[in-house]
């Protein structure tokens, strides 16, 4: 950017920020929040599992964050939702530390560098669960917050037919369902994107993750777990044990409905 | 990264204790007194008398002077109370931010390095009579305190250390009486002996006769808090 950018006429700026924000959020990797009977299960596809790089992260005991967008650019916004977590629960208590609070201020974080010369490459999915209810919101890169109660997705670039079922399928036949099932939606949902993103095969991918959990990161926020921590990352044994009770006639009907084979 | 300290101290300064410029008049904020830290074989525990006093009026009992910090490691403090109050929770809060954003705790060094920068920043409070002054109890890989002075500097103990205005008196009887290898009850037996002679030589620590002392034991498994029949049965 130039010395001279404010002679940019501001709809110009703006659409060349969004172009910019967009493209980045398009290459990064789908993620997904999903409503389950318990709480909320957050599924992202990180290639880094296991080497202590998290892609899905806690904000507070009830809230997650995860983003889609220029890896850095995720990252300060994810330690700015922290602190100002951190913030509140020291200004007022951590009841009062609440996801759409943490939504509102990322937004407002978004839209200040909105206006900057370098906007925030990306967008972000903010989950939390209360004692009865299940919230998400996406937070765009022009501060925009979007809320949902039961389903949320960012990043990756998936087709109309791609979207399509998904948005069927889950209004159908997966919505607040016990956590095997939420979690196996989920891995379906990415393996789609993930084979339309990088040209691959859903089934590989489906495969891949039933057999050995990586490339995967699940965390659930749940209402059941004894104490005031409820974000509880799943560890690879227990989401290859939470997959296993599909029948090989399931995994056929999943592969099968599958968009690109 | 950035330190959630550093960031409240830049961010949000109205949320940290501040100095007034000119001393407060001696007696008149309420104060925590006397908390001592002992080692023994398996871990270390935390204890502190229940009273706050004003000068030479004891305003209320069963105050709380410990704070845990997360599952390993526990505060405990002397000094101002809205000051210790409030920088417990911000010490609490940060390790808290610090796990979060390094998926990993802090270790009980660093925690102790923490601790220095912000009771050093406290200092010009302190000097106007707001002062903060903890013992950091944690365990790794065996029982460890961290006394520090008002200036922030941390001094590692492996046997015993304390805090307040009684501490000089806790500290005769135990260093009269710790030895190694102590089991956790006779380390509690001892913390007890020692606020009870605090409580007889200085009028701003409080006894038994009001509330039972509070006591936490940081081991292996983690920080518990001792049911005050435990304690009244070690008291006799």
């Amino acid at each position: 950017m130039s010395d001279l950018d404010f002679l940019v006429d501001i709809d110009r700026r703006r659409e060349r920020h969004e172009n910019y924000a967009r493209k980045h959020a398009e290459l990064g990797k789908y993620s997904i929040a999903l409503g389950y009977e318990q709480g909320i299960v957050v599924v992202a596809h990180n290639a880094r599992t296991g080497e202590g790089i998290e892609k899905v992260r806690e904000v507070h005991h009830h809230i997650a964050v995860v983003g889609s967008g220029r890896p850095h650019d995720m990252e300060e916004a994810t330690e700015h939702a922290i602190l100002e977590a951190g913030v509140t629960e020291v200004q007022f208590s951590a009841q009062d530390v609440l996801a759409a609070e943490a939504a509102r201020n990322l937004g407002r974080y978004a839209t200040v560098l909105f206006a900057s010369p370098e906007p925030m490459g990306g967008i972000l999915l903010v989950a939390g669960i209360d004692d009865s209810k299940n919230m998400m919101y996406r937070v765009t890169y022009d501060g925009e917050v979007t809320p949902s109660e039961n389903f949320a997705s960012i990043g990756g670039k998936l087709s109309d037919e791609g979207s399509n079922w998904i948005e069927d399928h889950r209004r159908s036949e997966y919505t607040l369902r016990p956590l095997s099932d939420a979690i196996l939606f989920g891995v379906d949902c990415l393996s789609r994107a993930y084979a339309e993103q990088d040209h691959g095969s859903p089934k590989a991918m489906f495969k891949s993750v039933l057999k050995s959990g990586e490339h995967i990161e699940v965390v659930v926020l749940d209402r059941s777990i004894k104490g005031a921590n409820k974000f509880a990352p799943i560890s690879n044994s227990r989401l290859r044990h939470e997959c296993a009770p599909m029948t090989s006639d399931e995994l056929k009907a999943v592969f099968a409905s599958y968009v690109r084979e | 990264m950035q330190d959630f300290f550093q960031y409240i101290s830049a961010e949000h300064p109205e949320l940290l204790p501040c100095g007034v410029g000119r001393g407060v008049e001696e007696g008149s904020l309420p104060h925590g007194t006397t908390v001592i830290g002992v080692v023994y074989e398996r871990g270390v525990l935390l204890a502190g008398d229940r009273q706050i006093s004003m000068g030479g009026k004891k305003v209320r009992y069963r105050a709380d002077k410990i704070e845990q910090i997360d599952s390993h490691s526990a505060i405990a403090y002397a000094g101002t109370m809205a000051t210790c109050v409030q920088m417990a929770k911000i010490i609490r809060v940060s390790q808290e931010i610090f796990r979060k954003m390094n998926s990993r705790r802090l270790s009980l060094a660093g925690k102790a390095s923490s601790l220095s920068q912000m009771i050093r920043k406290n200092l010009p409070a302190a000097l106007d009579g707001l002062a903060f002054v903890p013992v950091l109890a944690g365990y790794d890989d065996g029982g460890v305190l961290y006394s520090f002075d008002i200036a922030g500097h941390a001094t590692r103990c492996t046997d015993y250390a304390q805090s307040g205005s009684g501490g000089g008196d806790a500290a005769a009887v135990l260093k009269q009486q710790w030895r190694p290898q102590l089991g956790r009850d006779d380390a509690v037996g001892l913390a007890l002996k020692a606020l009870k002679n605090a409580a007889e030589e200085d009028s701003a620590t409080g006894g038994m006769s009001h509330d039972i002392p509070l006591v936490y034991a940081i081991d292996a498994s983690g920080v518990s808090r001792l049911e005050d029949e435990v304690i009244r049965g070690l008291a006799e």
